[in-house]
């Protein structure tokens, strides 16, 4: 992938819905800007850039334990709480 | 009458001892407390980290520290059943934690190779939030 065709991709996911997508979109761009001004090296941008995937992964991940955890407790709350309504 | 007196003494320490169990069963939590322990020390050593980011003689030991408790903690999850959930998200946390950790003790082994402050910033940044977001799914996962 170019540089060109990176700041494509990064553009059109800014334009979208997805807030963990750009979360992870700034932090591209700033890794860029980061390796251009020589802040960073490029052994260290690759590693950053990899921890992005699993920043990713573990966004995703704690999305998915929070939701089953809230169902969980609905659940719960459901077989308790129903000589409230009755 | 000192026999009535002992069997009431009894009867309340009993009593005590079972509101006190009971209050414990209210009050305990019902997620591995240790998994969610770790996972905040990682957070809160790379925040401490953070501010001296400039500093890698001091920042080296954070980092030290940063590794050796993301690999307990992966260690610890992964040894218990029906936790497959947290034994990945500690396994993703390890690898974010194991580069800063190699990086900064190759750096004190050969006094060559100083991470640059800009790494050492998103770094802990990164181990910052994902050590909180995993230690409040763990808060939030039943056992």
């Amino acid at each position: 992938m170019t540089l060109t065709e990176m700041h494509e991709v990064v553009k059109n996911i800014r334009a979208g819905d997805d807030s963990m997508l750009k979360e992870i979109a700034d932090q591209v761009d700033e890794l860029n800007q980061l390796v251009k001004s020589k802040d960073i090296t490029e052994a260290e941008y690759k590693e950053l850039m990899s921890d992005l995937e699993h920043q990713q992964f573990i966004d995703a991940e704690c999305k998915d334990l929070e939701g089953k955890a809230a169902l969980a407790q609905l659940f719960d709350w459901a077989k308790t709480g129903a000589s409230i309504i009755l | 009458m000192r026999l009535i007196t002992s069997l009431i003494l009894i009867t309340m320490l009993s009593g005590c001892a079972l509101f006190k169990s009971g209050y414990d069963a209210a009050t305990m939590a019902k997620f591995d407390t240790n998994e969610y322990l770790l996972a905040g020390r990682v957070s809160a050593t790379a925040e401490l980290g953070l501010n001296y980011c400039s500093h890698p003689d001091i920042v080296r030991y954070y980092a030290n520290d940063i590794w050796l408790t993301a690999k307990e903690l992966r260690l610890y999850s992964s040894n218990r059943n029906e936790n497959k959930e947290v034994i990945e998200l500690t396994e993703a946390l390890y690898k974010i934690a194991e580069g800063v950790g190699k990086k900064y003790m190759t750096y004190s082994l050969t006094e060559n190779d100083v991470p640059s402050a800009g790494y050492c910033k998103l770094k802990m940044k990164s181990l910052v939030s994902n050590g909180a977001k995993i230690q409040e799914a763990i808060g939030d996962k039943e056992l």
